[in-house]
């Protein structure tokens, strides 16, 4: 093994969650972009599903040189015959969660449990350390409130990479047409590992209500630079009724309530 | 009278040298691409030279009559000298007539001379700052050569003259060769003959960019070679006067860019030299002599750093003031879309606009029928195949900032009251590609053109009206070549046009205050539409105080071009040099006729003058009949 680890990214087809354009997936596309600083030559992209996919030219227009498909049907994926295909690679990179189907997530962990071996995620930024002991993967990963956690793993590993990993992506149409999507193998149908949700209506928040602000646009940006105390009432004095009526003028003032 | 072969020698001999190095010169030009040229071009290089040339330079009437009696004294000796001694005809007569060409010539070197003592600073310096000398070294010589009456002549004097002619010459002949000032002449000539617009000399402000074949993956420029011809010999024609750099904002701002800089750097790139010997003012923070280029080296960030191809906001104000007609704005966009479409490097927000334009066809990342929310409770009517209608109303990508909004409903309002029957495109409005032309994602513009053709193509309707000159522009002038024919109208146009008709009946302004306009570049510079503003603003009552540059000259807001979202650093903003202008002019109200110029204006910080669209200020003085 020389001293640069071999990676290989698993994408997946991502669409615009406005208007269901295909696209490459985002995190995905970052997780891509991350494989190919890390291993150079030898990093190579998968794509599980159909070689006519329409957001797979996004990942060749992002950097891929070529995109891999193992030819399968939707949701029919049998997790082994994926882990065969990558299980010599050091480092495996997926997103952290699909833009179509269910979306859920747990690809990454079927698929470190398929290769037993151990999956991070959340991954921010992916270093290697070569030492006599082997290779060493330093993992930086994101956790909520701007905190950040260091991992430190052998290879093999899974590492899912968040959305946020500072990877910049390169847009271009050339390579967009001159890349090449290849079929390689084919990865027996299996049964659906689509987890057998119930779905259900989300549930309403109640939804704070706020006096609109009744600025132009110049106000807006000066209020920007300029510091200025927000206006209010602190209604102390009077009955409950008294009170109640401050909130009231309030909220029909700025046209919150409609009686 | 020994002198008289020694000039026909001298004349052979320059010619020769003029032509060996004419061709050296023409072998870099013919690196380039091809280019489709009509060769009778070179027959109509006097009338455009003197016609549309000399309009151009004509704006500066001390340069204009100085490099008449120059260039005219020079062309006129040299032509005569060619008759009466290159054909060995040796007549007296035509003899008194160079002369008198050699004292016009003396007389325009030392206006010349005068004016290099004290240089704008706008001008190149160098081998520039010589020309004053060998000029007159030219015509003093010649004229001593020529007029001394043989028995004065003694052989000291003739050949210190003729070695002041040799030298004169020599500024002359080898400039082409080696890439001097004097190469401008020949340069110049031929690039009237063969220039990549040649409609303008028509009369046409020809300024739709050409599409690139994108089948045939013409990519853009990446290394000075996949210029065509005629652009690489269009930057040698440049005679470093400046006037780009004068007139450019984002130079002004301190932006790394400076148009003459950018064609010296590519005229560097065509014959393979450093920046080291440029004598002008570098871009702004950019060090003179770091950078070099070959012709088929990549011209970024060996030669032009990126930055300075992101400065700019494609304004042509560079162009309008070109004496040599150089086009400025078709090499930037070319170089800018080989790094969009073979590098992918655009600063800024820029990629994820141009990612929201190829996902949603909005550059906001929005959901298409959201761009007509603001008419939701104005009843307007929606476009629909097989029902004609006669005004197409195309919002743009403005439609989706609260400010535009409001100008839209003022010319909704405005079209109501003139009953003009008009309908809006609602979520079958794409954008129209403009911005990701300029940034250079000819794929993207391309598609979104074509699919727009084809949505139009589903209506009826007579012409389409639009409230951004951008848009303006792209459906005007850049869609022909993409099979689409419209009948496009600026809505102040369309608005001048109602008035005029007597179908509005707008009361004056009320409030008198002063008031002035500002072109926005792509009505105005890009499709010459000065007049039809101001008219809307004569016929309500405002007297306009024009801002010292207008009209064609006007400043840009810094909003075109994608310039807000490469958003290259400087020492000031543009739009707040602009917001200074209007000041300036003291007025108090700065009417408007584009989002962009609208975005702009009203983003200067600190108070300033209220900027409004014309259109909003019809609106208010709209009489509603009783
Ligand atoms: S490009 Fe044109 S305006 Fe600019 S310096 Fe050269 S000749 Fe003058
Ligand atoms: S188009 Fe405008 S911003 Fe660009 S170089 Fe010319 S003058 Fe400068």
């Amino acid at each position: 093994m020389g001293d640069v680890p071999s990676v290989a990214a698993l994408v997946s087809a991502g669409r615009h969650p406005l208007t269901g354009v295909p696209r490459a997936c985002r995190g995905d596309a970052v997780a891509m972009a991350l494989g190919r600083a890390l291993a150079g030559e030898k990093f190579a992209l998968f794509h599980i599903g159909s070689v006519d996919e329409p957001s797979l030219r996004d990942y060749l227009a992002y950097g891929a040189d070529k995109v891999e498909v193992i030819p399968a049907n939707k949701g029919d994926v049998d997790i082994n015959a994926v882990a065969d295909v990558v299980k010599n690679f050091d480092i495996v990179l997926t997103g952290t969660r699909a833009e179509v189907a269910a979306g859920s997530g747990m690809f990454p962990y079927m698929l470190a449990h398929a290769m037993a071996c151990p999956v991070v995620t959340n991954a921010l930024d992916i270093r290697v350390d070569q030492s006599d002991t082997g290779t060493n993967v330093v993992i930086s990963q994101f956790l909520p409130k701007g905190q950040r956690r260091s991992i430190a793993s052998a290879t093999p590993l899974v590492i899912a990479v968040h959305p946020f990993a500072a990877a910049t992506l390169k847009y271009a149409h050339s390579r967009r047409v001159s890349g090449t999507i290849n079929v390689i193998g084919s990865v027996s149908a299996a049964p659906a590992r689509q987890p057998s949700w119930a779905v259900e209506a989300a549930p309403r928040r109640p939804v704070r209500l706020k006096a609109a602000e009744k600025q132009a646009g110049h106000a807006r940006l000066l209020s920007a630079i300029v510091s200025e105390a927000k206006g209010g009432v602190v209604a102390f004095e009077g009955t409950t009724v008294d009170k109640a009526q401050v909130v009231l003028n309030y909220l029909r003032e700025h046209r919150l309530v409609d009686f | 009278m020994a002198v008289a072969p020694a000039i026909t020698v001298l004349f052979w001999l320059s010619t020769a040298t003029l032509m060996i190095g004419l061709a050296r010169r023409a072998r870099l030009w013919r690196a380039g691409q091809r280019a489709p040229v009509e060769w009778a071009g070179l027959l109509a290089v006097p009338k455009r030279y003197f016609v549309d040339l000399h309009h151009v330079v004509a704006r500066e009437p001390y340069i204009a009559n100085t490099h008449v009696a120059v260039a005219g004294g020079a062309v006129a000796a040299i032509l005569l000298v060619a008759l009466n001694y290159g054909l060995a005809i040796y007549s007296p007569i035509l003899d008194v007539a160079i002369v008198l060409a050699a004292l016009v010539m003396v007389a325009g070197v030392f206006f010349v001379w005068q004016r290099r003592r004290h240089p704008p600073k706008r001008l190149s310096r160098g081998a520039w700052d010589r020309l004053p000398y060998t000029l007159a070294l030219f015509a003093v010589g010649l004229l001593v050569v020529i007029a001394t009456p043989a028995q004065y002549l003694s052989a000291a004097i003739a050949s210190v003259a003729l070695f002041f002619l040799l030298a004169g010459s020599a500024e002359l002949v080898l400039g082409i060769g080696f890439g001097a000032p004097m190469k401008h002449a020949v340069a110049g000539l031929l690039h009237l003959a063969f220039h990549p617009r040649p409609e303008r000399f028509s009369g046409v402000r020809s300024t739709a960019l050409k599409p690139l074949e994108l089948e045939k993956m013409e990519l853009g420029v990446d290394a000075p070679a996949d210029f065509r011809w005629n652009q690489l010999l269009s930057f040698d024609a440049c005679v470093q006067c400046g006037k780009c750099e004068q007139s450019c904002p984002a130079f002004a701002a301190g932006q790394p860019l400076n148009p003459k800089k950018l064609i010296q750097d590519l005229v560097c790139g065509l014959s393979g030299t450093s920046d080291a010997n440029y004598a002008g003012r570098p871009y702004p923070g950019i060090a003179i002599g770091a950078h070099s280029g070959a012709l088929d080296n990549p011209i970024v960030p060996q030669l032009i750093e990126p930055a300075t191809l992101w400065s700019c906001t494609t304004c042509r104000a560079c162009v309008e003031e070109c004496p040599m007609l150089i086009e400025h704005v078709d090499a930037i966009v070319g170089m800018r879309r080989s790094l969009n479409l073979t590098r992918g490097e655009i600063p800024g927000t820029a990629p994820e606009i141009l990612a929201n334009l190829r996902e949603t066809d909005t550059q906001g990342g929005y959901p298409k029928p959201a761009r007509y929310n603001w008419s939701i409770d104005l009843d307007v009517p929606q476009a629909v195949p097989g029902k004609p209608f006669d005004v197409l109303l195309y919002a743009g990508e403005g439609a989706f900032d609260m400010r535009y909004q409001r100008t839209l409903r003022a010319l909704v309002r405005i079209l109501k009251a003139a009953k003009v029957d008009f309908a809006v495109l609602g979520g079958e409005e794409r954008d129209t590609g403009d911005t990701a032309r300029r940034l250079g994602d000819e794929a993207t513009f391309q598609r979104l053109a074509k699919e727009n053709i084809s949505t139009f193509a589903t209506l009826k309707f007579s012409r389409i009206v639009t409230a951004d000159p951008h848009v303006l522009h792209s459906l005007r002038n850049e869609y022909p070549a993409l099979g689409g024919h419209y009948v496009v109208v600026h809505h102040t146009a369309l608005i001048a046009e109602l008035m005029e008709q007597g179908r509005l009946s707008t009361a004056t302004l009320t409030n008198g205050k002063p008031l002035t306009y500002h072109d926005p570049c792509y009505l105005g510079r890009y499709n010459g539409e000065f007049e039809a503003p101001r008219a809307v603003l004569r016929k309500l009552g405002a007297t306009l105080r024009e801002m010292e540059r207008s009209g064609p000259r006007a400043r840009c807001c810094g909003g075109g071009g994608g310039a807000p979202l490469t958003d290259i650093a400087g020492i000031q903003r543009i739009p707040d040099m602009r917001m200074a202008d209007v000041r300036e002019a003291g007025a108090e109200i700065v009417a408007v006729a584009c989002p962009q110029c609208t975005a702009m204006l009203e983003g200067v910080a600190g108070s300033h003058a209220e900027v409004l669209d014309i259109a909003e200020l019809v609106a208010s003085a709209l009489e509603v009949p009783a």
